[in-house]
């Protein structure tokens, strides 16, 4: 994350201002990428900063699920627009779901939301502005939306998990396993 | 091409790796807790005990409700008032509203805009901003020398001073360097990428905060 401030240099203007901010402010660490948090799945970093804001109304929780609702409703957008081959609504999809994954810390689901942007705008993964084919693109797309699913999947099953919405049950089979 | 994806499904599920969160929300919490018994909380937070400092106020312009969910709370929990937009031209018709709340003094103290949106975008939406307050800045100059072109049912600007420019901030995750040029000559005062560190917001809001309304940390 960076912040970037108008550099005022020019006093030409009718408005009464305050004075030119000229701050620089760094850029925080994410330390999302170690296994002990988020397994690549969830940058913590990111994240906590939600949980900081949690009071009795539980509101990480509710951002949480009202994300899901969101990515349900979104994927289910993007079969329709795969369907009808629309290639600028998928784009418009992944760049409303990216929005969102990125700033719950969702890694995943956000890398590949701006690859569906990109591929729905006929570019290539990386964004760069060499054009591809439509058939390419809905070739690309049709395999980045079961992968995009999975990675979802994962992401929810760990965010139920860590909102004690549901068991983990692989890592009380790991404990067990390790304690044998 | 469907054994093709099943293949790949498969492929991918059997390298997934075994999922364990390594702590739960309650953990957290209770760690939170004895970190917050032990320091001063963090990030600004807007002093209204003075009776004769207005409440500050922040439009949010974002299409993303998530995100606007989250920006909502994080400057309401610092005692700022909130309004959403979630498109630029619903952003600016908010915006021209909050001026004629204030008599075409000022706007609201910050604006955040999101750059990609749908119906009008943030640069767009800045622009248009940017036009409305100096046609304000002018209808203030022109009613300083005495002259009074107001229609009936217009706001007038304050005639002790001219009009306070809104700071507006965007919030993309857009960072290629034309972006950021666009963005500003469009009339954005300052550029933060997504995801946000509300951290950051926050000192950046602290550090910029207009002189009539006072924020300590």
């Amino acid at each position: 994350m960076a912040v970037e401030l108008r550099d005022d240099s020019d006093n030409g203007s009718d408005y009464s201002r305050p004075g030119s901010p000229s701050l620089s402010l760094p850029t925080p660490p994410l330390s999302g990428t170690s296994r002990s948090k988020g397994l690549g799945i969830v940058d913590h970093a990111t994240f906590d900063q939600l949980l900081d804001m949690d009071d009795e109304d539980e509101f990480s929780k509710n951002l949480v699920l009202n994300y899901f609702e969101q990515a349900e409703r979104a994927f289910g957008d993007m079969d329709e627009a795969m369907s009808a081959s629309d290639l600028l609504a998928l784009s418009r999809l992944g760049h409303f779901l990216k929005g969102s994954s990125a700033q719950l810390g969702v890694l995943k689901v956000k890398a590949s939301c701006e690859k569906l942007q990109y591929y729905g705008q006929r570019m290539d993964a990386a964004g760069q502005h060499s054009l591809i084919s439509n058939e390419e693109a809905e070739k690309q797309i049709r395999v980045l939306l079961t992968q995009m699913r999975h990675e979802y999947d994962e992401a929810e099953n760990y965010l139920r998990v860590f909102y004690g919405e549901q068991e983990d049950e692989e890592g009380d089979e790991e404990d067990q396993r390790q304690q044998q | 091409e469907c054994a093709n994806l099943e293949a790949f499904r498969a492929k991918i599920e059997a390298n997934a790796p075994k999922i364990r969160p390594q702590r739960s929300i309650k953990n957290y919490h209770s760690q939170r807790q004895l970190q917050l018994e032990r320091a001063a909380a963090v990030g600004p937070i807007i002093d209204t005990s003075s009776s004769d400092r207005p409440s500050p106020r922040v439009l949010i312009v974002e299409d993303n409700i998530t995100n606007r969910m989250i920006l909502r709370t994080f400057l309401k929990k610092r005692g700022i008032g909130v309004v959403e937009a979630e498109n630029g031209l619903l952003g600016v018709e908010r915006f021209q509203e909050e001026v004629w709340r204030r008599d075409g003094k000022a706007g609201f103290e910050f604006v955040l805009m999101d750059l990609q949106m749908p119906v009008m975008d943030g640069n767009m939406a800045t622009r248009k901003i940017r036009e409305f307050e100096q046609s304000l800045v002018k209808q203030a100059q022109l009613n300083s020398n005495g002259i009074n072109t107001l229609q009936p049912g217009q706001p007038s600007a304050d005639q002790e001073g001219a009009y306070r420019r809104t700071m507006i901030f965007a919030l993309t995750g857009l960072a290629a360097d034309e972006d950021k040029r666009l963005a500003f000559e469009c009339g954005v005062d300052g550029y933060l990428t997504k995801p946000v560190s509300l951290k950051t917001l926050g000192e950046l809001l602290l550090e910029t905060n207009p002189a009539d309304f006072k924020i300590h940390a």
